[in-house]
């Protein structure tokens, strides 16, 4: 279904919230507060900054209490469930009811379960629809939203959560070295500056019958927010394509990885690999990540493969992804475990979500304004450059090293990941936007 | 005289140019021939390395020098022809013969101005 894009209405009206309770511990506030469904609240109060949206039933509350509490809310089936990243605070529905187009409740806060004291004064100052991309809620990867199979790990996504309406990765630059492009796709307008071909030398990257690669993994990284089809990690980023040949020599690869620095690309999306990386391909790769950008380094991001074509993994060996310099990502799965056919080694660095074999994979772009499923860590790799254009966009100084640094410090330790460090299956864990942000907040 | 003396290093470059292997940096690697596609008439000759990877080889070769070394001096003294630099001091070279790319590779490997030579391979990019 799909609702109106950026129909914002600005209230002047103060909708309230009777907070009865002044400053004590274990006085309770009632909070009433009336909106309309599918919409996103911006409360004006400096104590109280939050984001309120609908999915169809589905309701999400993501808020700064005072300075440095963060709290979610998700109800599902009319009752409040605390989904609270710190524990901190909790919001009770006493009342849950829904009157055509609007819908109210009251809630009472606790912190560290007391009471909190402070009066909570909320003014909405702005609703507006949600951008709701139809295939939003199939996009597990990013937040978990739908589950109709009831197969889906509550964690087995990124944790964007609300973080996707601050940062976009708008202003940084995203080379996709692939295998064809459908440039005139829905999802994509505006997406793509800038195209090379190494093949006809020109900037006609269009797809050819079975070039479908390209397209799915550009989509996983930029597909626009609007309503239409899905929401890329960094959906404001600027793609640059480079289209390579199926079978092509180490010079021809050489110069389309010069073209992504020639181009201004920050990172460099390879969901491929040829399982023999030459010298000079190798010395290349590990030249433009660390002496280009200035000094600071491109990140250059490589799907680690997958496995032997009997869904087992194998070691990656001499392959791109197996170079130290590269950030070298490996899939998870619904289930939030690392997917068996995920290739593994001593350089492998982080997991994304892949999918698993046979399972729902990551809803995408397909030629010809369709879209479709991806599995594997073609899928994956593209998730880490889309959040590495989030981190760029919040800190355009970062250089490649501090980029890997932090993308490896603030994993989530899923499965059998190293608790205190990597192994050779895990890498680091699997990557978490929402630690790498407040990671990113600390050090500011 | 200087016509002869081409021909002669041709003949002897074409008289040693069976070497299966090459070197990554200064690691040999070995390559096993793929008979039925080197027979072919196509411009490029097939390999597989130890893991199975099939390797094209033409009859260009990739070149890294060290700091300022004058890559005519290589071109001049083994019978190349330049084709580009693709960076600093990183050049792709043409053999007269795609027979001898290997070979040539593997020469220029020992020269002490060189950091790496090796065929300009040619690979199929796996999707994943």
């Amino acid at each position: 279904m799909k609702y109106i894009l950026n129909f914002i209405i600005l209230l002047s009206i103060s909708l309230i919230i009777s907070a009865c309770g002044g400053t004590n511990e274990s006085s309770s506030e009632d909070i009433t507060t009336v909106y309309k469904k599918n919409t996103t609240f911006r409360f004006s109060s400096q104590d109280t900054v939050g984001l309120m949206k609908t999915q169809n039933k589905v309701l999400t509350l993501r808020a700064i209490y005072g300075n440095d509490v963060n709290f979610s809310i998700r109800d599902d089936n009319g009752t409040f469930k605390v989904d609270s990243k710190s524990g901190l605070v909790e919001f009770i529905s006493e009342e849950n009811k829904v009157n055509g187009e609007t819908y109210t409740f009251k809630a009472i806060a606790n912190s560290e379960g007391k009471e909190i004291s402070q009066n909570i004064s909320v003014n909405i100052l702005e609703i507006q629809s949600i951008p709701n991309d139809i295939y939003y809620e199939e996009q597990w990867y990013l937040e978990k939203n739908l589950d109709l199979l009831n197969s889906i790990d509550d964690d087995a996504h990124i944790h964007i959560n609300d973080l996707s309406k601050i940062y976009t990765g708008k202003g940084v630059k995203i080379a996709v070295i692939d295998n064809g492009l459908d440039t005139s796709h829905e999802d994509l307008q505006k997406a793509v500056i800038k195209t090379f071909d190494i093949t006809s030398r020109t900037d006609d990257v269009s797809h050819n019958y079975g070039e479908y690669h390209g397209t799915a993994v550009t989509g996983i990284i930029a597909a626009k927010k609007n309503d239409i089809g899905i929401k890329g990690v960094a959906n404001n980023a600027d793609i640059i394509f480079l289209k390579y040949k199926d079978t092509m020599s180490d010079s021809e690869t050489i110069e389309l990885f010069n073209k992504a620095k020639n181009f201004g690309a920050s990172i460099i999306n390879c969901s491929w690999g040829t399982g023999n990386v030459s010298p000079a391909v190798r010395n290349t790769i590990i030249d433009l990540s660390t002496n280009a950008r200035g000094g600071k380094g491109i990140s250059i991001v490589f799907a680690s493969g997958n496995g032997d074509g009997n869904g087992t993994g194998k070691d990656m060996g001499n392959d791109e992804a197996n170079i130290a310099e590269v950030i070298s990502v490996g899939s998870s799965n619904e289930e939030n475990k690392r997917s068996t056919y995920s290739d593994y080694g001593v350089n492998l660095d982080i997991l994304a979500p892949g999918g698993k074999l046979n399972g729902i994979g990551l809803v995408t772009l397909d030629n010809n304004n369709k879209y479709t499923y991806m599995t594997g860590t073609s899928a994956a790799a593209p998730i880490v450059s889309g959040v590495i254009a989030l981190m760029l966009e919040k800190n355009p100084t970062l250089s490649r090293i501090e980029i890997e640094n932090i993308l490896k410090n603030n994993t989530e330790k899923i499965a059998n990941s190293n608790e205190h460090g990597r192994n050779n299956k895990y890498g680091y864990g699997k990557i978490n936007l929402g630690k790498i942000i407040d990671y990113l907040d600390e050090i500011q | 005289m200087r016509f002869f003396i081409v021909i002669f290093i041709v003949l002897i470059q074409q008289t040693y140019a069976n070497d299966n292997y090459y070197y990554d940096e200064n690691k040999k690697i070995t390559l096993v021939p793929l008979i039925s596609m080197k027979r072919s008439i196509s411009n490029v000759d097939y390999y597989k390395d130890n893991n199975g990877i099939v390797l094209g080889v033409m009859d260009t070769l990739l070149v890294k020098t060290i700091g300022n070394y004058d890559i005519s001096n290589v071109l001049n003294e083994h019978n190349l022809e330049l084709v580009k630099e693709l960076s600093d001091g990183l050049y792709v070279l043409k053999t007269s013969n795609k027979n001898l790319t290997i070979y040539m590779s593997n020469t220029l490997q020992k020269n002490l101005n060189i950091k790496y030579a090796h065929p300009n391979f040619i690979k199929k990019r796996l999707n994943r």
